[in-house]
C-alpha cells in the first residue's frame, strides 16, 4: 500500500466502553487522523480521553460495538504489545518506568538488542544515547538508573521510548497528558519533535488540560464530554479561537445551572467546626485557608492532581502536613488547635476520612458486609474488650437498613458486593462510629445512578441533623461539576493545591468552576512557585 | 461475625469450604492414625498416645504464636532461638542456685526482650519480620552459646518441675497448659475486640489505620506474645530434658510453620484459626511417630513430611477457590 492512498492513519467508528456495573465511560466516537497531522483531544475529568487512548494503545479493551481501522485495516489490538507492532506508540498518563533498571533498559524493555541470548549492552548503550539526544537529555548517563531521577526526565524517558524510530517510523502516537511534569524548555523540546513527526507523516493524538499547548500544536482538536464527542474544530479555520472558547466547549451546559434541590430552605445555622490557617500539606504546595462549618455540603472541585485528597488525608491525620495549623470545634467545645499525628486522633475528634481507593483502602474484601460496616466502632461495641456478638450484629444491622445496603446477609464478603453498596457500607462504617466532620473522597467513582442518588440523600440527611443532634460538616472532593451542584452548598476549588475559588454553589457555574480548576494548569509558565512540584509528585 | 460466619445462610458453596478446614483436619488425624494402627500393631496404644502428648508442647504453644503471627501478616523465624535462649538462660540461672520460680521468670522476661525486639524493629521502623526475625534467629542462637559457654547444662530432677506428670494420668503439666492455652488463644482469637482487629489488620492494614484504629499496638503486642510462648516452650523442653541445651529448637520455627500452615492459616495474612493449627500440630507429631513405628528410616521420614505439608497447601488453594467461587 502506497503512503498516498492512505489519507487516514485512524479511523474510529462508534467506539464505546461500559465499566462494569453500568459506568459509560465512552458512548459511541466517531474519530480520524490524519497522516502527518497532530489532533488535540480535551474534556473534562472523566470525559472518557484517557479511556480513548488506552483503547488505542490496546491496553483497555473496547465493547462490542466499535470498529478500528489503523491505515485501512481492521485494528483491534489485544495487548499493547500488538498495538505496538503495529506502529501505534503510547506514552501513558503514569509514570510506568521501572525503578530498578537503568535509563537504557527502559527505553527498550520490550525489545533489548541481544547477541547470542545476552543482552547486547554496547549496542544497547548506543541505541539509548541516540534515543536520550532526541529529547534533549544527550548529557544522561544511559546506565544510571532510574530510581535517581526527577519525574520531568523520566516523564522524558517514556516519550523518548515513543519517540524512537528504530527500525520502523511510528504511525500513530499517543500522549496522555505528556508535559504534565515537564519544565517549559523540556516542553519545548518535545513539541519540536512533535512537529519532526508530523513532518515525517505520522499521526499525533494529544491528550493534555493545557489548552494552550493545543492551540498552538493541533491541526484539529475534538472535544468529549460525558464521553461523546461534542465538538470538532479545524483550527486553520478558525484561528480566533482562545483556550476560553475551548473550556466553554467542554461544559455540559453553558451558564450557571442549578439542578439538585441540596441546600434549598435548609434550616439551621451554619457554624464553622474546622478550620485550616496556612495549610502546606507537603513542602512546595500552597498554603490553604479554609473554614468548613456544619449544616454545610462543601464541594472540593479540581482536576487529577490538583491535590484535594492529599488536603483530605491531612484533615483526616492520614498524612502529616508540612506546616499550618487545625482547628477543630467537635465534643461540643470552642475551636481549639489540634495535632492529628494518625487517623485514630482524628476519628476520636469525630472528623472521619472515607477514602477515594475503596478497595486498597477502605474495605476488608474477603470479610463479610457486618466485619466491614462494624469495624470501628469494635472497641464501643465491645465490653472491656469482649466482643458483644449480639449487639455487633444489631448494630451492623441497624447502619446496614440506615445506609440501605443491600446484601444477602451481613456475612456475605463484602468483595461480592456493587460498587455502590460497598460505598454505602464505608458510609455505614463512619455512621456506625459517629462523625462531625465527613470528608469523602470521590465518593461515587464508580457507582451506579440509583446508589448515588440515595448516597446523595444520606449525605444531606448528615449534614442537615436531626432534632437534637447538629448537623455535620461534609466535604466531598469530586471529579465532576454536576455532582457539585446536585449535591454540595458551597463549592471550593482547588488548582495545583491553591484555591482559586470559594463560593456558593447558586452563585456559580460550570463554566466557573473549570476556570478556577484551569487557572494554574494552562501553562507551564503560569504555575506559581513550588506548583510544578505538585504536579508532579501527584502523579502515581 | 465473619470467621464463625453464624448468619450466613447454610448451604452454599462458600460455606461449606469454610468449615471444611476443621472437619478435613480432623478426618486426616484419624486417617492417619488408623493407617498406623493396621500399619503398626503397637501404634495405638497408651504407651504411644503419652508419648507423643509429652513431646508436642513445645511446638504446640510456638504453633499459637505463629498462627498469630502469620494472621497479621508478618512472620516470626526466632522463635526456635528464642526457645534455645531462655532455656539455656534458666538452666544457668538454675545451675547457679535459682528457684525454678525465678529461672521461669527469667526465661519469659528475655522472651518478652526478644518480642520487643521484632516488634519494635519490624512495626515501629516498618523492616519487613522476615529480616529483623531471621536477624534475632540468629543472634538469639549465638547468644545461647554464650550464655551456655556452648555446653549443654544438666539440671537432672531440678528442672523435672516444668514438665511436672500429673499422678495417674502419665500426663506432663505441660500438656495441659499447653492445651489449655490453645483454648485461651482461639477464644481471644474469636470472641475479643483484639482478635477481631488483628484479622482486619491482616486483610487491609491501610484500611484498619484509615478506619481510626491504631495498627502498630495490637502488632508488637503479637510479635512479644510470639517469643513469650517460645520462651515457655524453653521452659517445657528444658523439663522434658532435664536439661539446658542450647542447640535446642533448631528448625523448630519451621516446624511450627509448616504445622500452622498445614491448619489453613493463610501466609499472607488475614485468616486463621489456633484450633487448626493445633490439629496441624497433632497432624505431625502423629506421623513423626507413626513413621518412625513402621520403621522408615529418618531420611524417608523427612520425605513423606515434606510431601504432607506441599499436598496440604495445595489443598487449601483448592478449597480457596471453591470458597470464592462466584455462585450461581
Amino acid at each position: 500500500m502506497s503512503a498516498d492512498r492512505v489519507s487516514r492513519t485512524l479511523v474510529c467508528r462508534g467506539v464505546s466502553k461500559t465499566y462494569p456495573p453500568a459506568v459509560r465511560a465512552l458512548d459511541s466516537v466517531d474519530l480520524e487522523l490524519r497522516p502527518g497531522e497532530i489532533h488535540g483531544l480535551i474534556g473534562a475529568n472523566g470525559a472518557g480521553k484517557s479511556t480513548l487512548i488506552g483503547i488505542l494503545a490496546g491496553a483497555v479493551s473496547p465493547g462490542r460495538e466499535s470498529r478500528l481501522l489503523l491505515e485501512e485495516e481492521d485494528f483491534a489490538p489485544s495487548s499493547v504489545a500488538e498495538a505496538r507492532s503495529r506502529g501505534v506508540r503510547w506514552v501513558a498518563q503514569e509514570l510506568r518506568s521501572i525503578e530498578t533498571l537503568t535509563v537504557a533498559e527502559n527505553l527498550f524493555l520490550a525489545e533489548l538488542p541481544r547477541a547470542l541470548g545476552w543482552i547486547d549492552r554496547a549496542g544497547l548503550r548506543a541505541l539509548a544515547r541516540d534515543a536520550l539526544a532526541g529529547v534533549g537529555l544527550e548529557d544522561l548517563d544511559p546506565n544510571c538508573p532510574v530510581a535517581s531521577l526527577n519525574v520531568g526526565e523520566r516523564q522524558l524517558i517514556e516519550i523518548a521510548g515513543a519517540l524512537y524510530r528504530g527500525a520502523a517510523v511510528p504511525k500513530l502516537l499517543l500522549l496522555d497528558e505528556p508535559t504534565a511534569a515537564l519544565t517549559t524548555r523540556q516542553a519545548e523540546t518535545l513539541f519540536e519533535r512533535l512537529e519532526e513527526a508530523r513532518a515525517a507523516g505520522a499521526s499525533v493524538l494529544y491528550v493534555t488540560h493545557r489548552l494552550d499547548e493545543v492551540l498552538r500544536l493541533a491541526d484539529r482538536v475534538t472535544v468529549l464530554v460525558d464521553g461523546s464527542v461534542a465538538e470538532r474544530v479545524e483550527l486553520a479555520e478558525n484561528a480566533g479561537l482562545s483556550a476560553d472558547d475551548l473550556v466553554d466547549m467542554m461544559s455540559s451546559s453553558p451558564g450557571s445551572r442549578r439542578v439538585a434541590t441540596a441546600g434549598d430552605g435548609r434550616a439551621g445555622a451554619r457554624v464553622p467546626c474546622l478550620s485550616l490557617s496556612q495549610l502546606v500539606c507537603r513542602l512546595g504546595d500552597p498554603a490553604v485557608d479554609l473554614t468548613f462549618s456544619r449544616g454545610e455540603i462543601c464541594g472540593l472541585f479540581g482536576l487529577v492532581g490538583a491535590g484535594r485528597s492529599r488536603l483530605l488525608k491531612c484533615l483526616a491525620g492520614a498524612e502529616r502536613p508540612a506546616s499550618g495549623r487545625l482547628e477543630l470545634a467537635t465534643d461540643g467545645q470552642a475551636l481549639r488547635s489540634v495535632e492529628l499525628r494518625q487517623p485514630r486522633d482524628a476519628a476520636r475528634l469525630g472528623v472521619v476520612l472515607v477514602p477515594e481507593d475503596r478497595k486498597g483502602e477502605g474495605l476488608l474484601l474477603p470479610i463479610g458486609v457486618g466485619g466491614n460496616v462494624t469495624l470501628s466502632s469494635l472497641r464501643e461495641l465491645g465490653r472491656s474488650g469482649w466482643l458483644m456478638h449480639s449487639e455487633v450484629k444489631a448494630a451492623a444491622e441497624d447502619s446496614v437498613r440506615r445506609l440501605e445496603v443491600k446484601c444477602d446477609s451481613l456475612a456475605q464478603p463484602i468483595a461480592e458486593l456493587s460498587g455502590g453498596n460497598q460505598q454505602k457500607a464505608l458510609l455505614a462504617r463512619s455512621w456506625l462510629h459517629g462523625f462531625e466532620v465527613l470528608l469523602l473522597d470521590k465518593p461515587t467513582r464508580g457507582v451506579d445512578v440509583a446508589s448515588r442518588r440515595s448516597i446523595y440523600r444520606q449525605l444531606q440527611e448528615f449534614s442537615r441533623g436531626e432534632p437534637g443532634a447538629p448537623g455535620a460538616a461534609v466535604v466531598v472532593a469530586s471529579n465532576e461539576a454536576e455532582e457539585i451542584f446536585d449535591l454540595c452548598d458551597r463549592v471550593v476549588v482547588l488548582s495545583a493545591g491553591a484555591v482559586t475559588l470559594d463560593a456558593r454553589v447558586d452563585e456559580v457555574g460550570e463554566r466557573e468552576l473549570l476556570d478556577a480548576a484551569f487557572k494554574y494548569h494552562v501553562g507551564p509558565s503560569a504555575l506559581p512557585t513550588g506548583a510544578a512540584e505538585t504536579v508532579a509528585e501527584d502523579l502515581p | 461475625m465473619t470467621a464463625s460466619a453464624p448468619d450466613r445462610p447454610a448451604g452454599g458453596a462458600g460455606w461449606a469450604a469454610r468449615s471444611f478446614a476443621p472437619v478435613g483436619l480432623s478426618l486426616a488425624l484419624v486417617l492417619l492414625v488408623a493407617l498406623f494402627s493396621m500399619l503398626s500393631e503397637h501404634f495405638l496404644s497408651l504407651v504411644t498416645l503419652r508419648t507423643i502428648a509429652n513431646q508436642i508442647p513445645p511446638l504446640m504453644v510456638i504453633a499459637i504464636g505463629m498462627t498469630y503471627v502469620l494472621i497479621i501478616g508478618g512472620i516470626d523465624l526466632s522463635v526456635g532461638s528464642v526457645l534455645a535462649l531462655s532455656a539455656t538462660a534458666a538452666g544457668m540461672a538454675m545451675h547457679g542456685g535459682a528457684s525454678p520460680l525465678v529461672a521461669a521468670v527469667l526465661a519469659l522476661l528475655v522472651g518478652s526482650v526478644c518480642g520487643a525486639l521484632n516488634g519494635s524493629l519490624s512495626v515501629g521502623l516498618g523492616v519487613p519480620s522476615f529480616i529483623v526475625t531471621l536477624g534475632l534467629l540468629e543472634a538469639a542462637r549465638g547468644a545461647a552459646y554464650l550464655v551456655s559457654g556452648s555446653q549443654t547444662q544438666y539440671l537432672g530432677s531440678s528442672a523435672e518441675v516444668f514438665a511436672w506428670p500429673i499422678g495417674g494420668l502419665g500426663l506432663s503439666a505441660s500438656f495441659l497448659v499447653a492445651m489449655v492455652l490453645v483454648v485461651v488463644a482461639q477464644v481471644v482469637l474469636t470472641r475479643t475486640v483484639f482478635g477481631r482487629h488483628l484479622i482486619a489488620i491482616g486483610t487491609n492494614e491501610e484500611a484498619v489505620r484509615l478506619a481510626g484504629i491504631d495498627p502498630r499496638t495490637p502488632k508488637i503486642v503479637v510479635f512479644v506474645a510470639s517469643a513469650c510462648l517460645a520462651a515457655l516452650a524453653g521452659l517445657f523442653q528444658l523439663g522434658y530434658l532435664q536439661s539446658a541445651d542450647p542447640n535446642a529448637g533448631i528448625g523448630m520455627e519451621l516446624s511450627a510453620i509448616a504445622a500452622v500452615v498445614i491448619g489453613g492459616t493463610s501466609l499472607m495474612g488475614g485468616r486463621g484459626s489456633v484450633l487448626n493449627s493445633c490439629l496441624g500440630v497433632l497432624i505431625i507429631a502423629v506421623l513423626q511417630t507413626g513413621l518412625a513405628q513402621i520403621g522408615l528410616s529418618e531420611p524417608m521420614k523427612r520425605v513423606v513430611t515434606g510431601a504432607v505439608i506441599v499436598v496440604a497447601a495445595v489443598l487449601d488453594v483448592v478449597r480457596e477457590r471453591v470458597a470464592s467461587r462466584p455462585k450461581g
